[in-house]
């Protein structure tokens, strides 16, 4: 049966689920756990770690370890989040060929799309060990917020890793998915969700098996990593204050502060204050040790972050006012995001919308769980379950003067499409550029580029004259195209404006290439470990066998020394990479064990 | 003594309030009700209460029958002695569901003003090979061919007073019932340009008429009685000019279309090729549907005695059209009578006297018909 996975691809943790026979159910991966770590790392070997394993060497091999790249994906190399992840993250970025990000590891360049992609592999295989076939398809999550461009680039990520993702859909809509299936709600339910590195907030309305995006707001520069930093910084103060010296200038330093900032924060949801210890934190000059040796109470974090918290609730009241809703009509509010077990977030959640929120789905496991709902949905075309999403920026087009005229508002329900006639502004005119972009802003420039196209061999006429319809469509699964017709000589051109990702088709193509080399590769050195393990324990256990049996019997010498040239001959390959030469000398070792223990025996 | 499946897990019911209850549930209840998530389950619960197995046994089904939770796959209306099982239920509720189905797709039919089973269909549409039901494939042709003919109200099928609650119960289904998500998996051919139409009109009424300000200005410009309904969508004055301009367009387009398709269709029927005649009338019938073109391809069809049936369906559509002339309904009996449906003709005759009455050529047909009856 074809199946379409769900993952929730996170900034700090990802997560896999399934619908199996009609139930939703999250993945664990191999380590039992049901989230895994968003983190890449290359090691000198140029091995590709990641999860857990990545996150575990993160401290000594922080140079080439990569966490949070879900804040890069999508971003042009001068945006702010890149210049300011080039100050404060370990890993080296670089600028890339199609002024984009990309991050220099072991001496090579990766864009963010394959370093999402590393991890999307990851997630694939931890659903292909449960459900014993690869899936190649899945629904993925990103944060509501998302413009195009991350997108495109998020679906770039999934075709290196050889996923198709069928649909993009937002994190919070999905949570209320899983908050909703297979309840038969008739409600209007608010999803706060502040995750490792983005805050969502969406409105919803829930009846008859529908979930309707009423709207969607949210803010890609704030979560869980900012409380942490809030620490960090904290503890970096309070040390410089003691001992003149800047820990966040000391890599090392650095990574282990943000491990300690991030488990005090956890721990910080269950107690009241925590103890901070780490011990050797810096060598001075001189050679003394220092170490940092504090503790946090609640109280502090939460003077530390409450801005963060306000901030949150003040998207949550733009979001209300936009869908003409007020705190009295929500009648659910749903957390969502490791963040909200803070008990502060709780407690201010609880008194901005007058109630308690509500516990029936898990912080971690609900935006797997709704992508995997949503992708069933797609594969069974039932009617329990339907999706109205929402396009979350306005979309439209550069006009005369650089202003942007909205074609789609915000917040309108997929699929949807829009004509617009346009004029000429200049006598004469026999072109016209059509620019689309996507955003919040009036002026054209501080807008996302989403596409440029030219309507060419106008007639010549004053301004005003020749008219021009464009038609834009955004489909079902979140592809727009624009559609130009000269209505005068019924001239057609339409083009799917394809996001920038910030890497070519070709270059996609080349790294879909090299990943599938990668597995083939990383398949034969799995195949030729086993190989060698073989050889190795076949010699062990010959070895052990001629030792113990060492009088001058005539045959059991004759069988010793073929023993030892085959033992000596083995050897030879143990180093190589030649897995039929691997093969033959394991053979050859097991039949002369055979006979080895055949003499024994017989002795 | 329960017949409680133990992997269930009950969740609790947001939408009662304990307080509002008659009988107040008992503390033991109380606990147990704080105790439910919607994840853990009856079993593990009986664990875990220290109230033992048949005390939060007994709490639950208090707790369900007080509707102050969810069982999942149960019937929601509990009596208190006997719980369906779970089977059943579902069969019961799928039945419900088809014939709801059913129902909706009858209520929208009835929405617009065509006459289902005798509408003109685009039969190439119809024959195309893809993964819908016959009868889907009629109604979406149905419904979009007619999508410019009725207001935001009537495609909803809500009074104009309705409201935000009335509004949703007749958008959600209809959204099921269109939206592309639930053919991801099927061929739809040129139908999906189709189902993607239909949805997004289908969702333009909702949003607009739930939207304050803006159901205030398509009121008004109902009320203006603007020309086409087409103009009315959309808010900006931009986009007004731009669906206005279309819609001109697109009439004179149909127009011309209109002429061409009955000249092929005249052409077809002088080469004595009728049911390649009748297949461009249709077609034209659906660009515009018009009574005069009716009349005449059913009188023709009657003087050379040819596909009779379809000559009744034609004379059916003209009479729809204008339903006061007599002359449809004399048809109708005319085109029976040949066919040697001698009641129905009848029938239809006399039908045709009351609009026309006195009518000689009627009444002799009817004396005649009268005879030929009793003989």
């Amino acid at each position: 049966m074809e199946r379409i996975i769900g993952i929730d691809l996170g900034t700090t943790n990802s997560c896999v689920a399934v619908v199996e026979g009609g139930t939703p159910q999250v993945i664990p991966n191999k380590g039992g756990y049901k989230t895994t770590p968003s983190v890449v790392a290359i090691t000198e070997s140029g091995r590709r770690l990641v999860g857990q394993m990545a996150k575990r060497q993160a401290i000594t091999n922080a140079e080439h370890t990569v966490y949070a790249s879900k804040r890069l994906i999508g971003r042009t190399w001068d945006s702010s989040e890149v210049r300011h992840c080039i100050e404060t993250c370990p890993y080296k970025i670089v600028q890339g060929p199609h002024d984009d990000a990309r991050i220099k590891l072991r001496g090579k360049e990766y864009s963010l799309p394959e370093i999402s992609s590393i991890i999307l592999q990851e997630m694939k295989l931890i659903a292909e060990e449960f459900l014993g076939e690869a899936p190649d398809k899945a629904v993925v999550t990103v944060p509501a917020y998302f413009n195009d461009n991350q997108r495109t680039a998020t679906k770039d990520a999934g075709r290196i890793a050889g996923l198709d993702i069928v649909r993009i859909i937002n994190e919070p809509t999905t949570a209320a998915l899983a908050y909703g299936y297979g309840r038969d709600l008739d409600s209007t339910v608010a999803i706060y969700d502040l995750g490792g590195g983005t805050f969502d907030i969406s409105i919803l309305d829930i009846f008859d098996g529908v979930f309707d995006v009423l709207s969607t707001a949210g803010d890609t520069f704030l979560g869980g990593e900012d409380f942490d930093a809030r620490i960090i910084e904290h503890l970096a103060f309070e040390f410089a204050r003691e001992h003149r010296i800047d820990l966040r200038n000391d890599e090392m330093a650095l990574q282990r502060l943000r491990d300690a900032a991030e488990k005090a924060k956890i721990e910080l949801s269950s107690m009241d204050e925590t103890e901070i210890s780490l011990p050797f934190i810096h060598s001075k000059d001189d050679g003394e040790a220092l170490h940092l040796q504090t503790t946090l109470s609640r109280e502090k974090f939460e003077e530390l972050t409450i801005d963060l918290v306000q901030r949150t609730l003040k998207i949550c009241e733009a979001t209300l006012q936009e869908s003409g809703l007020t705190v009295d009509d929500i009648d659910d509010v749903i957390l969502v995001g490791g963040m909200t077990r803070m008990p502060r977030i709780q407690k201010e959640v609880k008194d901005y919308f007058g109630a308690a929120p509500s516990k029936q789905v898990h912080p971690d496991e609900a935006v797997a769980l709704g992508a995997a709902i949503q992708g069933a949905a797609l594969v069974e075309g039932s009617d329990d379950v339907l999706l109205l999403d929402v396009t979350p920026h306005n979309m439209g087009i550069m006009v005369h003067g650089g202003g942007f005229e909205v074609l789609i508002e915000a917040n309108s329900t997929i699929p949807t499409s829009h004509s617009h006639i346009f004029t000429t502004v200049r006598d004469n005119q026999t072109s016209v550029k059509i620019v689309v972009l996507q955003g919040d802003n009036d002026q054209a420039e501080k807008n996302e580029l989403l596409g440029e196209f030219v309507l060419s061999g106008l007639r010549r006429a004053p301004a005003g004259e020749v008219e021009i319809d464009v038609t834009f469509e955004i489909s079902a699964d979140g592809i727009v195209s624009v559609h130009a017709t000269d209505l005068e000589t019924g001239k057609e051109q339409s083009i799917t404006v394809s996001a920038t990702s910030g890497l070519t088709e070709e270059e996609i193509e080349d790294m879909i290439a090299e990943n599938e080399d990668y597995l083939v590769e990383l398949k034969h050195g799995e195949e030729l470990e086993d190989q060698r393990a073989r050889v190795r324990k076949a010699i062990r256990e010959i070895e052990k066998l001629i030792d113990q049996d060492s009088d001058g019997d005539e045959i059991v010498a004759q069988l010793q020394q073929r023993a030892t040239s085959a033992i000596a001959e083995a050897r030879d390959y143990l180093e190589s990479r030649d897995s039929d030469a691997l093969q033959t000398a394991g053979d050859k070792l097991e039949k002369v064990l055979q006979s080895v223990r055949a003499a024994v025996h017989s002795a | 003594m329960s017949d409680l499946d133990e992997n269930l897990a009950p969740a609790p019911a947001s939408d009662v309030d304990p307080r509002s209850l008659k009988t107040s549930p008992t503390a033991e209840e109380y606990f147990i009700l704080s105790r439910l998530d919607g994840a853990i389950t009856i079993g593990q619960l009986c664990k875990i209460s220290g109230l033992g197995a048949e005390k939060t046994l007994q709490c639950i089904e208090n707790l369900h029958r007080h509707g102050l939770i969810h069982l999942p796959g149960t019937s929601e209306s509990p009596s208190a002695n006997s719980s369906p099982p779970s089977a059943a239920a579902n069969s019961e509720s799928d039945a419900s569901k088809s014939s709801n189905t059913d129902e909706l797709a009858d209520s929208i039919r009835d929405r617009f003003p065509g006459d289902f089973t005798n509408f003109a269909f685009d039969e190439e549409l119809l024959e195309q090979q893809v993964e819908l039901e016959i009868d889907f494939k009629r109604e979406l042709l149905f419904v979009h061919q007619q999508l410019d003919q009725i207001d935001y109200y009537q495609l909803l099928g809500v009074d104009r007073d309705a409201r935000r609650r009335r509004l949703r119960r007749a958008y959600f289904p209809m959204s099921k019932r269109y939206h592309p998500d639930r053919f991801y998996k099927k061929i739809t051919g040129d139908f999906e340009p189709i189902i993607q139409n239909i949805f997004e009109r289908v969702t333009a009424a909702y949003q607009t008429l739930s939207d304050r300000n803006k159901r205030a200005e398509y009121d008004a410009a109902l009320e203006r009685g603007r020309a086409s309904h087409a103009s009315l969508r959309g808010s900006t004055p931009a986009s007004r000019r731009s669906e206005s301009r279309e819609n001109i367009m697109g009439d004179r387009k149909r127009n011309m279309a209109f002429k061409v398709l009955v000249q092929r269709g005249d052409k077809a029927f002088d080469k004595g090729r009728v049911a390649l005649a009748l297949k461009e009338y249709r077609k034209a019938f659906g660009l515009r549907p018009d009574a005069e073109l009716a009349l005449r391809v059913a009188r023709r069809l009657l003087d050379e005695q040819v596909h009779l049936d379809d000559g009744i369906s034609f004379a059916r559509m003209a009479h729809k059209i204008d339903p006061d002339s007599p002359q449809a309904v004399a048809l109708i009996g005319a085109l029976y009578e040949e066919k040697g449906g001698l009641d129905d003709a009848l029938y239809h005759y006399e039908l045709a006297l009351e609009s026309a009455p006195g009518d000689p050529e009627l009444t002799a047909r009817i004396s005649r018909l009268k005879q030929a009856l009793h003989s």
